[in-house]
């Protein structure tokens, strides 16, 4: 099959510099999106998605794509997301990479779950693509996630779809969710732990409820105190409450 | 609290510029494997000048935590000399231009908001020189922390990939509602720097 005649090459900078303007002073998301698409569309990427993971439609969370619908439904359907390296990838905070490396490891690993699901995405007419994993100071996970069809995907193509899905998923989150104060990064841990915190446990209580001994509670308490910049657990606790880190350690 | 620095020649602040430079050694050259020069264990190069400005940050027991140099673009900068070829758009120049480099935080305090106080005290400098925009050669990762917090950033060029990593030239402005968003994003209130070290006026020779 012929490769898209403009997906070989890098994006051009005009394109680049417009686009930027136009994420910047844009005051809908709708602005943002419709040039997306045109930009992708014109490269033969049909596919992607921009926002959050697992998360979109609850209290802060967003997500903005364009996905055939017979493949979403089919994805939706069977459960894709709990087996699709690419998106798995994603959630576990991996690195920028193409869907061609993630299927290269569920190849190596003989995962014939994952490799169903890249076989049914071809079906769709995706497959190939790439993978831009957001991990934001306290923010859900997120990514941008660009696909087509036989895409060449050389560095320098990477590059600026990279560039793009970047000033895209910020321009957008502007929108969304605007300027708060961003909380810092929490570990699965310390989630764990200030969750605990906030029912009032102990960290003898804590550390046999996680089966980790209150020194390691302490530890784990300590480097909350210290990312959130607090003498007590208490104002760390009063902290996590107003930026929504501890609704999240409850959704654990 | 963030000291602001002015000249790396600054002979009241000795040790607080040896302090960074240390820093800046063992971030770049020891941790990230940066192909830099160092001379008996301090970084820096010949964009550390009389007219440079730095941004340092510290513990409560004088730990050096924090970084930032900012040079105005009106001489040598290294996205000029260096860097001019990922450039499209014309080359930012001039002396409300500041070029950022070497910006260094403890590996402890990188997912902490620390940051953010030197991102607020780097905007209040630049108010206070008069500077009106910024310039650099950024990760695609950094200029996505930078919007986030409320930096219009706009690319220069097309990005490249090094080392597998995403680079762009770009340029963001210098004003005070990114001051406003900045403070706002990391739930700042007042004012980021807390001294502010000049170059000393060389004394003049009274005549007897």
């Amino acid at each position: 099959m012929a490769q898209n005649e403009l997906s070989a090459s890098r994006i051009e900078f005009p394109v680049l510099q417009s686009f930027s303007e136009q994420c910047l002073g844009a005051t809908t998301t709708l602005e943002i999106t419709r040039a997306l698409d045109a930009i992708l569309q014109a490269r033969g990427i049909k596919q992607w998605y921009v926002g959050n993971l697992g998360f979109v439609n609850e209290w802060r969370g967003f997500g903005f794509d364009e996905i055939p619908p017979a493949w979403r439904k089919r994805y939706v359907e069977a459960e894709h997301a709990r087996f699709d390296p690419v998106f798995q990838h994603a959630l576990n905070q991996g690195g920028k990479t193409t869907w061609a490396q993630c299927k290269l490891i569920a190849e190596h690993l003989g995962d014939k779950r994952a490799l169903q699901v890249f076989d049914e995405a071809a079906e769709y007419g995706i497959d190939s693509g790439l993978i831009l994993p957001i991990h934001g100071l306290g923010d859900l996970p997120a990514a941008v996630s660009f696909g087509g069809e036989d895409l060449d995907l050389t560095p320098d193509a990477q590059a600026s779809l990279y560039l793009i899905g970047a000033l895209a998923y910020e321009s957008l989150r502007r929108l969304v969710v605007g300027f708060k104060p961003i909380p810092p990064l929490l570990t699965e841990r310390e989630l764990e732990v200030l969750r605990w915190a906030a029912e009032g446990k102990s960290a003898v209580d804590t550390g046999a409820i996680m089966g980790i001994s209150a020194f390691t509670v302490q530890d784990h308490q300590k480097s909350l105190r210290t990312k959130y910049g607090c003498a007590k657990m208490t104002q760390v606790l009063v902290l996590a409450a107003l930026d929504g880190t501890l609704l999240i350690a409850r959704q654990m | 609290m963030v000291h602001v620095v002015a000249g790396a020649t600054n002979p009241n602040c000795r040790e607080m510029l040896a302090k960074m430079f240390r820093q800046r050694c063992d971030v770049f050259i020891k941790e990230k494997g940066w192909k830099l020069k160092s001379y008996n264990g301090l970084e820096f190069d010949d964009y550390d000048t009389a007219e440079t400005i730095y941004l340092m940050q510290f513990d409560a027991r004088d730990n050096i935590i924090a970084s930032m140099r900012m040079n105005p673009t009106d001489g040598p900068y290294m996205l000029a000399d260096i860097f001019s070829s990922v450039c499209e758009a014309p080359i930012p120049r001039g002396r409300d231009v500041w070029e950022l480099t070497r910006g260094a935080l403890s590996r402890n305090l990188r997912k902490s908001g620390t940051w953010g106080r030197m991102q607020c005290a780097m905007l209040e400098s630049a108010l206070l020189w008069g500077a009106t925009k910024a310039t650099g050669f950024f990760t695609v990762d950094h200029i996505m922390k930078q919007m986030r917090v409320g930096l219009d950033v706009k690319p220069l060029g097309s990005p490249l990939l090094v080392d597998g990593e995403a680079n762009v030239a770009a340029e963001f402005p210098f004003n005070t509602q990114t001051l406003e968003r900045l403070r706002s994003s990391y739930g700042i209130s007042g004012p980021a720097i807390e001294h502010i070290h000049l170059m000393p006026v060389p004394q003049k020779k009274v005549a007897a």
